[in-house]
């Protein structure tokens, strides 16, 4: 994993899909991004983040952190409804060509960091 | 237009139930940019429209607030425009429409559905208690639950969704009277980018400058309210449960408060309703200067939010009102009279923190461009020559800074054709 998510300093902008998408089509929209806000539980105000890896997803949930495989989440029931849009999407590459990945440089809370720096 | 936005605009005649596509002219983005001032343009060329929906170049953009798609509805005397914010501006204009044009009455109740650059109009779902039911019933009829939604409940005020919208002018009301109940969006599509590679540094340049430029350990309405004042001001502090941003803002205004759990209840367990997403400054401040205790204010605005009426008239009438007196509470404004001006009273009406300059100003740039007009009233970062350089690396607009300030500024000048 390249990222740590520390999902109650979310405030739920979307900065960072749009970046990621950003990055795959160099275009605006959410529908390539590798990072992905859940937001479908508004009345309860409960939201974070869902980081799409090669072999599992990072859910950035408010109540903690949970990292699991595909295959895992789908046994428990598919980690929610916005889970199931990224798991067709493509996997987080940290941006290679750059020092910070654009997710997190666009971060205006520090939700998102890359792992073992800023 | 090739770059920025879809090239579109939506005329629904709703007399005849008819949703037409036309193109956007190139002439209204090169002269008028967008938003509010687009929109005038536009309900100039199509008389026989009165409310215009649009989006402004920058929205669903990078740049910083730039949430924003604004209504302008346009009556015998007046125009006001309304700003769209949470996630309703972005939604809107990736749905694939850049502008929507609304006239005319249907003899039933409908609701517009836009995603996927298809437009439809369909009969409202039946009769809902309220606007939270309203909302859950359209998103169930259109199976998502991201379905943006600006709808009308009891009151006059459109809602976003559960949540109180900008709106006090009673456009709500006004729509509903012409048969049109709600106005859906799924945003799917994508915009293109003249520059990317430029636009997108210099977004993330201007994210970084306006973040900066906000005042340090200020969050929230509480921390609007405490600039408005000059002192601090913590007034809804115990009842906070997370603050939210809308779509693009390095600033969370929208804050929430839990009235009917702990606010540090952070998972997903607990009762289905806990509280309000309170997004309007000026009735906070009401109900800490009449002593309202905070539990019973926040119960006060959801039950204001549910029934679609002023969250600040709410505020004015105090949690003893009973729903019918706050269906015709009047919206309260705030004690210091704003400029002269077409926009919503939602905003405090002058500069906040660090801003210099003209508050009117300001607010045209804000409703023109697709920015918060609140963040624009409270980061100073916000200069006409990097606007200038975004609408021409964006769009290939070539806007000198002047004349950027001068096309917003028509939205003051502007009067009926």
């Amino acid at each position: 994993m390249s990222l740590s998510i520390d999902p109650l300093l979310c405030t739920l902008c979307g900065l960072c899909e749009m970046a990621c998408s950003y990055y795959r089509d160099e275009a605006f929209s959410l529908l390539s991004s590798s990072v992905m806000l859940f937001r479908a539980e508004e009345k309860k105000n409960y939201f974070g983040v869902i980081l799409k890896l090669e072999e599992s997803l990072v859910l950035g949930r408010p109540e903690g952190v949970l990292e699991a495989t595909i295959g895992e989440l789908q046994s428990r029931g598919g980690g929610g409804a916005s889970a199931k849009p990224i798991l067709i999407r493509e996997a987080c590459d940290g941006c290679p060509d750059r020092e910070v990945p654009w997710c997190v440089s666009f971060c205006p809370t520090g939700a998102l960091k890359r792992e073992g720096g800023a | 237009m090739e770059f920025l936005y879809n090239g579109n605009i939506l005329v629904v005649n709703l007399t005849e139930q008819k949703a037409e596509e036309d193109f956007l002219p190139e002439e209204v983005i090169s002269n008028c940019l967008g938003g509010a001032r687009a929109n005038l343009e536009l309900l100039d060329r199509y008389p026989e429209m009165n409310v215009a929906i649009g989006s402004g170049p920058f929205t669903a953009t990078p740049v910083p607030g730039a949430c924003l798609a604004v209504a302008t509805w346009k009556r015998a005397d007046k125009i006001s425009h309304i700003p769209l914010n949470l996630f309703f501006g972005m939604e809107f204009k990736l749905s694939g429409f850049d502008f929507v044009l609304l006239g005319g009455v249907s003899p039933e109740p409908l609701y517009l559905w836009l995603h996927d650059g298809i437009a439809d109009l369909i009969t409202f779902p039946g009769l809902s208690k309220d606007t939270w039911e309203a909302t859950d019933s359209l998103r169930r009829e259109l199976g998502e639950d991201l379905v943006q939604v600006l709808l009308n409940g009891k009151g006059p005020a459109l809602n976003l969704g559960y949540w109180s919208s900008a709106d006090r002018e009673g456009l709500g009301r006004y729509l509903s009277s012409c048969g049109l109940r709600a106005v859906c969006c799924r945003g799917l599509g994508m915009l293109d980018v003249a520059d990317p590679q430029s636009y997108i540094s210099t977004c993330l340049r201007l994210q970084d400058q306006v973040r900066d430029s906000l005042p340090p350990d200020v969050h929230g309405l509480d921390g609007i309210l405490s600039l408005y004042k000059g002192e601090s001001f913590h007034y809804s502090a115990s009842l906070i449960h997370r603050r939210r941003a809308c779509f693009a803002c390095p600033y969370d205004c929208n804050t929430f408060l839990k009235i009917d759990e702990d606010p540090g209840q952070m998972g997903l367990a607990g009762v289905e309703e806990p509280g309000v997403l309170l997004t309007d400054a000026l009735s906070l401040h009401i109900m800490e200067e009449k002593g309202i205790d905070i539990r019973e204010g926040a119960a006060l605005l959801r039950r204001a939010a549910r029934l679609g009426a002023f969250p600040d008239g709410a505020a004015a009438l105090g949690p003893d009102a009973g729903d019918e007196q706050l269906i015709s509470a009047e919206p309260a404004g705030w004690p210091e009279e704003a400029p002269p001006s077409p926009f919503s009273d939602w905003c405090p009406p002058r500069l906040l923190g660090a801003k210099e300059g003209d508050w009117v100003e300001a607010q045209a740039m804000a409703y023109t461009l697709g920015i918060c007009p609140l963040l624009v009233s409270l980061s100073p970062a916000f200069h006409p020559s990097t606007l200038s350089q975004l609408l021409r690396e964006g769009a290939e607009l070539e806007v000198p800074p002047d004349h950027l300030i001068g096309v917003c500024k028509e939205v003051l000048s502007w009067r009926a054709g």
